[in-house]
């Protein structure tokens, strides 16, 4: 990656895992890891189809480990990994390869609501998406907006089909 | 901000480890980490030995996730959190220790049920404990 990747003090990126043991992994992570929680998603996703996805911090990455509710054991825990690049030109060079790779990108680019991230998904040949974003905001000391989301993404990240 | 972890790895496991090369190098613009034990291919995205280490295996999911603590002291005070709060550490293995290149990671089994390993770069002089409930 030309601008290479945001670490420094915040970690390689974050994790995405979906679970049923929902409330005890929240507690796990909270009081176990003592990570606190940036803020949620809930929402609708179809009729009857409720998504909740909980965001934490532990240090000033926006969220280093998020967990989703699942309904039902599924068959990757793992949703996705996310890296986040120095330069926003170096997420659509990734774009870029990604679409050339005839790999499934179930989100293109987009702007998530909670965190800013600019990004999109691709499909790892073994099921798990990899997020490539870049400029998500940062979280403070002073952190006060633990709140409700509604929407995955403030614009984008659409399926995208190939021809 | 209390405590200051970092994300430090994930372990993913999946059948053929190779198969990830071309995804990871050429579509996501990882490099090659340092070598990996028993057939396992390692990542990074900076000067850290590995951010992701794909080790062969049935599972095809995320097996383990590592988090630096950063010192001794904020190690201690996480293993003391985790105990108060239900969760029993247990002491990594030596060949642990080795595949995470000089730091003994201390797998645990949370509430995700998944280990997930809690660790700090000393360089192994240290006791490493893996944490269970």
């Amino acid at each position: 990656m030309p601008g290479g990747f945001l670490t420094g003090g915040v970690g390689f990126g974050h994790v995405v895992f979906a679970t049923t043991a929902f409330d005890e992994s929240h507690a796990f992570v909270t009081h176990g890891l003592g990570m606190v929680q940036s803020d949620w998603l809930e929402m609708e996703l179809a009729a009857g189809v409720e998504l909740e996805v909980r965001f934490y911090h532990c240090n000033p990455r926006h969220h280093s480990l998020a967990l989703a509710k699942a309904p039902f054991e599924l068959p990757q825990k793992l949703h996705h990994l996310m890296v986040e690049t120095n330069r926003r030109d170096d997420v659509g060079a990734a774009f870029d390869r990604a679409w050339a790779s005839g790999l499934p990108i179930p989100n293109g680019l987009g702007l998530h609501d909670n965190d800013r991230m600019f990004s999109f998904y691709v499909s790892s040949p073994a099921g798990f998406l990899v997020e490539v974003g870049h400029g998500a905001r940062t979280v403070t000391d002073d952190w006060d907006d633990n709140r409700r989301y509604g929407r995955i993404s403030a614009w984008g990240h659409q399926p995208l089909h190939r021809p | 901000m209390q405590p200051q972890l970092q994300l430090a790895y994930v372990g993913i496991q999946v059948p053929d480890p190779s198969a990830l090369n071309p995804f990871f190098g050429e579509v996501v613009g990882l490099v090659p980490g340092a070598p990996g034990p028993a057939g396992a291919v390692t990542w990074r995205n900076d000067d850290k030995a590995h951010r992701v280490i794909v080790e062969p295996g049935a599972a095809n999911d995320a097996v383990f996730v590592g988090l630096d603590a950063g010192d001794d002291d904020a190690f201690d005070g996480l293993l003391a959190r985790l105990d108060a709060a239900g969760f029993r550490a247990t002491e990594g293995s030596d060949a642990e220790r080795s595949a995470r290149a000089g730091e003994a990671p201390r797998p645990h089994d949370g509430a995700l049920g998944r280990r997930r390993r809690a660790g700090h770069r000393s360089r192994g002089r240290r006791p490493r404990r893996t944490c269970r409930r």
